[in-house]
């Protein structure tokens, strides 16, 4: 895996991830289990950020 | 509930001298940066000592009360981030540092820009802008002290607080932050556990409105509000992974393999964060009263738990802010005796540092009596500056080269457009006024990279 494959799987998909849908999200009234949907996605991006760095340092290795 | 508090504070003073065995007493670097030793565990123990710092633990909920969920989202966003950056960002800084003989980022600018001027300047920067962190700490520390009722007077909570803060610090340096840090998480994981749970399974009990109404009250999402999460997360998430105590547990680190094995998992730490939103939620919902907004995790603790319960989560968040002081001294320490002040004789240096740790924690306790803003806000003051360092510290981590008049212009002049900008009255539709400053200085540098 090249450098820059390392770069977009660790770096620029948890950015998009978590910074893409936010405006979208905040705007909705939706609140699952008491939750803001925009944060509740945000706690999702949390096991998806180390799946991502995971996969890169993986193939970093 | 002082019982369990002393009983707390006596273990972690215990591990703190258990650090001190084997340590090279004559040699400075031991006491700063515990000889680059820290393999993968002590690494992840001491770089994820910010996830459950007094600004997550108090200043969390505290914002989520006083600002709503807007503000949740950016401190959650710039923290979940910043371990990504880090995750590119330390393996390159690391071996910058091992190359240059490294404990400090100012050694760093020493060695790539081969200027002593430079080393003193980035030193200067990171000193001052280190003073609204001991401010923070001392906040939540007084929140603390004030819980357990000993009937002293602020004033004297505070020079207690310093007092102990001293003792820790003093005792054995960066190795003993790093255990204690053990021990500290383990008590704030499991108070916030505890707390949390005790607030959902009582949640139906005379609650005065619901989630939502309460949401509504402390403010309506707005694109302004979005703009200024998006920009103060990405300006935060670069600042976190190069503020000071940051940088030296990267030098602190074994090697690069412990510092990637780290990053990985400290996205899956911060596990807890719905928990302290949980908590935010409670406060909300069932109006508890508490003195403000910042003391809102220790209002919840207070009204579910029993005295001798609220004693260990009590130690658990005095020792958070030890823990976190005692690393930002010992990098504030380590950036005066050996980039201010570089020529002191090696027994010298540790008296030097603590001295300047003393004076240090004494203008901390100080600012923090007259403070009357959120420890989120100082949190954001101390991210403008910060992160005006990073072009500058890219530039070094790529062997970029560059002219040190132009890496400086770009530094102070992004941190004047930030902070001008922050004071002014022109519209920025809610994006943080730092993302423009560091937008200005590498724009900058880009242009004149002759």
């Amino acid at each position: 895996m090249t450098i820059r494959r390392q770069i977009f799987i660790a770096l620029v998909i948890p950015f998009a991830a978590v910074l893409i849908p936010m405006p979208f999200l905040a705007s909705l009234d939706w609140m699952p289990l008491g939750i803001p949907v925009a944060l509740a996605w945000m706690f999702c991006c949390l096991p998806l950020t180390t799946l991502c760095l995971i996969i890169a340092g993986h193939h970093q290795n | 509930m002082l019982a369990t508090f002393v009983v707390t504070l006596a273990a972690a003073m215990a591990l703190a001298l258990l650090a001190r065995r084997g340590q090279h007493k004559a040699d400075p670097r031991a006491f700063f940066a515990a000889h680059g030793q820290f393999g993968a565990v002590l690494f992840f123990m001491l770089s994820v000592g910010e996830t459950y710092s007094i600004g997550s633990v108090l200043g969390f909920p505290g914002g989520v009360v006083a600002s709503g969920s807007g503000l949740a989202l950016w401190f959650i966003g710039y923290i979940l981030l910043a371990f990504p950056v880090g995750f590119v960002l330390y393996p390159l800084l690391w071996e910058s540092g091992r190359a240059a003989g490294a404990i400090t980022l100012p050694d760093l600018f020493r060695t790539h820009f081969r200027s002593q001027t430079m080393e003193r300047i980035v030193a200067g920067i990171l000193i001052l802008l280190m003073l609204p962190l001991g401010t923070m700490q001392f906040i939540g520390l007084s929140s603390v002290l004030g819980a357990l009722d000993l009937g002293l007077p602020t004033p004297a909570l505070g020079f207690f607080a310093a007092i102990l803060a001293f003792t820790f610090v003093a005792v054995a340096g960066l190795r003993a932050a790093a255990l204690i840090s053990i021990l500290k998480d383990a008590l704030m994981l499991g108070a916030i556990l505890l707390v949390a749970t005790l607030a959902l399974s009582h949640w139906n009990y005379h609650p005065t409105r619901t989630m939502a109404e309460a949401l509504r009250h402390t403010g309506a999402p707005s694109l302004r509000v979005d703009l200024f999460a998006i920009s103060t997360i990405l300006v935060q998430s670069l600042g976190f992974c190069i503020a000071p105590q940051t940088a030296a547990a990267t030098f602190s680190a074994r090697n690069v393999a412990s510092i990637r094995r780290a990053q990985t998992w400290m996205p899956l730490y911060m596990v807890l964060f719905p928990l302290l939103f949980a908590i935010a939620g409670y406060a909300l919902t069932h109006k508890l009263d508490a003195s403000r907004p910042d003391a809102t995790f220790l209002a919840v603790a207070a009204s579910l738990l029993p005295g001798w319960a609220l004693g260990l989560v009590l130690g658990g968040v005095a020792l958070t802010a030890l823990v976190w002081l005692g690393s930002v001294c010992l990098s504030l320490a380590a950036i005066v005796t050996r980039n201010i002040v570089p020529d002191l004789k090696p027994h010298h240096q540790k008296r030097t540092g603590l001295i300047v740790i003393a004076v240090y924690l004494a203008l901390s306790v100080l600012s923090a009596s007259f403070h009357t803003v959120l420890i989120a806000n100082l949190n954001t003051l101390f991210y403008l500056g910060l992160v005006q360092l990073v072009p500058g510290i890219v530039t070094i981590v790529y062997g970029h080269h560059r002219r040190i008049g132009i890496t400086l212009l770009g530094m102070f002049g992004g941190f004047a457009v930030a902070l001008a900008l922050r004071d002014s009255e022109i519209n920025l539709y809610g994006v943080n006024p730092a993302l423009i400053g560091l937008v200005c200085n590498a724009a900058f540098l880009k242009a004149f990279n002759k």
